[in-house]
């Protein structure tokens, strides 16, 4: 089902306290997209919202996918695209519900691209299906596993994937040089000549139009996250480290420590690169390394250390224990306990949670958890989850019994 | 305490994919599932070098670091383990594996969230050892049974080794010194942080 794009979120900002913020926030999870055209920021996220933003505002905010967001793509008439987890696309305008959503994938969206008058997508399932803007997308077999980076290349577009191949495709999506890569691929930029691969092995690999390859190893942990402008080339990794490198000699011009944790995605705004990170927040940074918001204020930690609270950490990237769900993909938790299934307020329940006849109590989230969501609710977009042991579940009931008055 | 590592000694791999069969038929991975593949790189250039990939059970796993919901655990012999209970397919980990060792299922709930598989280094899951309960989320438990993973025990060249990893270092060593070459312990800085000198 399609759920109601939410309203614009100037009043949200607001009651967020943001007005003043540099930072954008509005984002419950993980930011795994991110783009930027004509003076908008677009982002994805694991909280399954796309928003746009003018400024630091939420200008609009959508909600359509059964999953993260993981793919974003600014279209030439003003609206853009979005693809998820779910393996679907869905085109947005400016209303309230996705000009088309479609399920063009079997398994997650990875990047989107512009193909000729439409898009392309590309995603876990090693196709990609291109869609000149009408008619049914054509899916071509591009590579053997994964693909994780895609972008639009010449007349045509230019893929990486798990098959350690980066391939060429012409403007009729049909298959044309490709190139061995040294290491498995993370992401794919291009400055519309070069290509430029970021590597899980720490190493930013430069592909020339030619196919020479040359390696700059940025640290030793995984690099997740590429993008370019005109000038120059960012790369980020699971530490929160991203570099800014030249393009042509791949020297390190400045290095940030966002303290985001992993940055999943990178992009150049007009003379700002936006880093979106696994705390939820999109950071501005002037090219010279300046950041211009104050971050996300430290994590505490969750009381006690007690074995419930441990056990609630697998639930905590999805709920919060607060009156405001922050977000993020699952309602709060806050007041759990005598109150009927799929009621929290504010949250857009699947039409399968909202017409269950179940009040939640000690034993029914521990049923919850003995069974698991696809056989207690089944239809539920809560993913599957267990917790077989006994102890650990009435553990887990005891601490969201004390944190969730 | 032995520490477990795997040793791809890419000048002996013939591409034969035995490894990637043995792991199928030994754990009855689902279809569209690979926990182990054979990869070419530089493909019909100098250099080209085979490769039988999988989870190489790092050293500070980078997928445990992204995981949302700490899903990984470390065993006593260094093998790297989840919990398909807590995993929720969320694919943070596959993009941050230099090894690509993550896989998922096309069927989950709404097609998306099904459980992240991977290369259990034969040692199971959180389950208890040998139980049909384990066998049936991830494959048999031959490190119980005291015998090492069964892709590196089927492999014709002993191009892939499994074992200690001071000793598979030191076989690797001695076959550089015999041969004269080697093109190195392919993935050992990226997994475990060091070389094996030669």
């Amino acid at each position: 089902m399609i759920r109601r794009t939410l309203a614009c979120a100037v009043s949200l900002c607001t009651a967020l306290g943001l007005a003043q913020a540099q930072d954008l926030r509005g984002h419950g999870g993980p930011v795994r997209a991110l783009a930027f055209e004509d003076g908008r920021v677009y982002s994805g996220s694991f909280d399954t919202r796309a928003i746009v933003w003018s400024g630091t505002v939420a200008q609009q905010v959508t909600r359509a996918h059964d999953g993260a967001v993981t793919a974003v793509l600014p279209l030439p008439d003003g609206g853009f695209a979005s693809g998820g987890q779910d393996g679907r696309v869905a085109i947005w305008g400016d209303s309230s519900e996705p000009l088309q959503f479609e399920q063009w994938h079997g398994l997650p969206v990875a990047a989107l691209a512009p193909w000729g008058a439409g898009i392309a997508s590309a995603a876990w399932d090693g196709q990609i299906a291109l869609w000149n803007g009408a008619d049914a997308p054509r899916l071509v077999e591009a590579h053997d596993g994964q693909i994780t980076g895609l972008v639009s290349y010449g007349d045509g577009l230019a893929s990486v994937g798990a098959d350690l191949r980066l391939r060429f495709w012409d403007a009729d999506g049909a298959p044309g040089d490709s190139v061995g890569l040294p290491a498995q691929p993370s992401a794919l930029a291009t400055d519309g000549e070069t290509l430029f691969v970021s590597t899980p092995t720490g190493i930013l690999l430069r592909v020339t139009p030619g196919g020479e390859t040359v390696e700059q190893p940025l640290g030793d942990r995984p690099l997740i996250a590429v993008a370019t402008d005109s000038n120059l080339v960012a790369a980020a990794s699971i530490t929160g480290e991203v570099w800014i490198v030249d393009p042509e000699t791949l020297r390190v011009q400045v290095e940030l420590k966002t303290e985001q944790g992993p940055v999943w995605a990178l992009a150049f705004s007009d003379d700002e690169l936006l880093t979106g990170g696994n705390d939820g927040l999109i950071r501005r940074w002037r090219l010279d390394g300046t950041p211009l918001g104050e971050g996300a204020p430290e994590r505490v930690a969750m009381s006690g250390g007690s074995r419930g609270a441990d056990v609630f950490q697998a639930c905590a990237v999805c709920h919060t224990l607060t009156p405001d769900d922050g977000a993020r993909a699952g309602p709060t938790l806050h007041g759990i306990f005598g109150r009927r299934i799929g009621t929290a307020e504010g949250y857009d329940y699947s039409d399968a949670l909202r017409q269950m006849d179940i009040v939640w109590t000690p034993q029914t989230v521990s049923d919850l958890f003995k069974y698991g969501p696809d056989t207690y609710t089944p239809g539920s977009r809560m993913p599957e989850q267990k917790v077989p042991s006994e102890a650990d579940r009435a553990a887990l009931i005891e601490f969201l019994e004390a944190e969730t008055r | 305490m032995a520490r477990m590592k795997f040793l791809c000694d890419a000048d002996r791999c013939i591409e034969c994919n035995a490894c990637v069969t043995a792991c199928k038929n030994e754990h009855e991975v689902p279809w569209g599932i690979n926990r182990r593949r054979v990869v070419t790189i530089n493909d019909g250039l100098p250099g080209e070098r085979s490769v039988s990939m999988a989870c190489m059970h790092c050293t500070d796993a980078p997928c445990a670091a992204v995981c949302p919901v700490d899903c990984f655990y470390t065993t006593v012999d260094a093998v790297v383990l989840h919990s398909k209970d807590t995993c929720i397919g969320c694919g943070y980990c596959f993009y941050a594996c230099p090894f690509g060792a993550p896989q998922y299922p096309k069927v989950g709930n709404f097609g998306t969230r099904g459980k992240m598989d991977k290369c259990t280094y034969c040692a199971g899951g959180p389950e208890a050892d040998m139980t049909q309960a384990e066998y049936v989320k991830y494959g048999s438990n031959r490190l119980a049974e005291g015998k090492l993973p069964l892709c590196a025990e089927m492999c014709s060249t002993k191009s892939l080794l499994a074992g200690d990893g001071d000793i598979i270092a030191d076989i690797y060593r001695e076959r550089v010194v015999t041969r004269g070459y080697g093109s190195g312990a392919w993935g050992w800085r990226t997994a475990y942080g060091e070389t094996v000198s030669v």
